[in-house]
Parts: structure tokens; C-alpha cells; sequence
């Protein structure tokens, strides 16, 4: 089920009052191209296991969500942790502190345009063939291509 | 209190003896967090013209820190070497204490139903 924004908090109150009282997800996809973010919603209800799954989408320039923390408490950590990966606003939310990303950061690490840039400092553990003498044998036959997450040309000069 | 379902992701078991060594696991992890060292050991079999090489596991660990549970390594498994175990109660205080060596790997092979 698709709702408006504006119907957000309202839409999952039915819900919960429909009996899907458990919060099983809550979390957010980016899509660029539409610039559009997808915050999305999965409810249980209690003892038939059913599922409810609500979304919505928000402007991807300027997201903002009304906080759902008082219709179901248990989202604080899940909007704390959208504000951060995604970037996403949520008002009213009782305790809007950084959850888990360092304080600066000044990126949201899940939005698409992200460079991974630990990719591409980190060692490769499949680049070694186990079982040949010496990872580095001169033979990179492997891995000319830089890993997903990061752009073609990202640092290529520090590659050669 | 109720039980942890028998098929539930809780660990990755290790059977070291039907590992080879082959790689494919580290290759198709998305977290990286599977690491693997071997060498290569020749065989030489009675009546046999040329020796044979064969692989020989020498180290097998998982970072359950940066694992993300996906199974991908046990479907990617062609040797059945990878199991889901439920067994799930290996939290640590540091973060090296989640790198999983390869006798830590096997001794939750026991406990792994599809096995």
C-alpha cells in the first residue's frame, strides 16, 4: 500500500488499530533518478504472522517525514537511522541525536551517489588464490575493474 | 521463552574436510568478510605417470562484524562445505572476537541441521 506523506502517520495508525500492532521494518530506498526516497514500512500482526506493507516517497531534495515514534515507539531507532543513511528529516521526533555514524560525517553513506570509498583501500580477499606462492605474483589478471560503489575513474591514478 | 527455529541464520558452519580451497565463497561474499589461506600439496599415487597437486586448507575465517547474513556463501558452496546453524550465541566485547578461525567454524557443524 502506497500512501501520501501527508497521510503517513494517519495511515499507519489504521493499521495498528487494524491489528498489525508489530513493527517488523522500517527503513528507506533511494532512487535517484525519480528523486524520490521510499521510506518503507512492514508491519506484523500478532499471532497470524499477516504483513502489511506501507510506503510513501519523499522529495528527494528535501526529505521530510512526519516521526511515526508516537503511533509505535519502537521507530525511533529505525528513523534515526534513515536520517542518517538517508538523509531523511522526520518531525516531531522526540530524540533526533546522530544514532550510528560519527558526528561531521557530512554524508549519507546509503544514498546511491556515495563512493565506497573503503572498496577500494581495502584488499580484495578473493584477489589472492589461495593457494598460489605469494599473493603478489605479478599476475593481476583479476579485478581490473574497480569494485561496486565505486566510479570507473575514482582515483585512477593512485591505481597504477 | 520460544525456540530458535532449527532452520534459522544464526552461524555459518565450517566442514574443513570438504573444503578445496576453491575460493568461490570469498569471491561471492558482498561483505568480505570470508577470508581463506591454502597451499598446494603434491600427491603422488602409486602407478600413478605425474604427481597431482592438491589444495590444502590452511586457514578458514569469518568476520561475523561485517557478515550480513545474505547465505550467499552456502548456496555458492559446490563442495557442501558451508551450513546455516542456528546456534546464534557468540556475542564478543571486541571486535576481533567476532573473526571466527576454522576449528571455531567446524565445531558448529554439530549443530547444523542440514548437514
Amino acid at each position: 500500500m502506497n500512501v501520501d506523506p501527508r497521510d503517513w502517520a494517519s495511515s499507519i495508525r489504521a493499521q495498528v488499530a487494524q491489528g498489525f500492532a508489530y513493527l517488523d521494518l522500517l527503513t528507506a530506498v533511494d532512487y535517484p533518478e525519480a528523486q524520490r526516497i521510499e521510506i518503507v514500512l512492514v508491519l506484523l500482526r500478532p499471532g497470524t504472522a499477516e504483513i502489511s506493507t506501507v510506503t510513501t516517497s519523499v522529495d528527494r531534495r528535501e526529505p521530510r517525514l512526519g516521526s511515526l515514534v508516537d503511533v509505535l515507539p519502537g521507530a525511533s531507532w529505525h528513523e534515526r537511522e534513515i536520517a542518517e543513511m538517508f538523509g531523511v528529516e522526520f518531525d516531531g521526533h522526540p530524540d533526533p541525536r546522530p544514532l550510528l555514524l560519527a558526528p561531521g560525517l557530512g554524508l549519507h553513506p546509503l544514498r546511491k551517489e556515495t563512493v565506497l570509498g573503503a572498496r577500494a583501500v581495502t584488499p580484495w580477499p578473493g584477489a589472492r588464490s589461495g593457494h598460489e606462492e605469494g599473493a603478489s605474483s605479478g599476475r593481476r589478471t583479476r579485478r581490473t575493474s574497480p569494485p561496486p560503489g565505486v566510479p570507473a575513474d575514482w582515483l585512477r591514478e593512485a591505481e597504477s | 521463552m520460544t525456540e530458535v527455529p532449527r532452520q534459522a541464520r544464526g552461524v555459518i558452519a565450517l566442514d574443513p574436510v570438504s573444503c578445496t580451497s576453491c575460493m568461490i565463497c570469498v569471491r561471492e561474499c558482498p561483505d568480505w568478510c570470508i577470508e581463506i589461506d591454502s597451499h598446494t600439496e603434491e600427491v603422488t599415487e602409486p602407478g600413478a605417470r605425474r604427481p597431482r597437486y592438491v589444495a590444502v586448507l590452511d586457514r578458514f575465517t569469518i568476520d561475523w562484524g561485517l557478515c550480513m547474513y545474505c547465505g550467499i556463501c552456502v548456496e555458492a558452496c559446490p563442495f557442501d562445505a558451508l551450513f546455516w546453524s542456528p546456534e546464534h550465541d557468540y556475542a564478543s566485547q571486541d571486535a576481533g572476537g567476532l573473526v571466527h578461525e576454522t576449528q571455531r567454524l567446524a565445531d558448529w557443524l554439530s549443530s547444523a541441521p542440514q548437514r
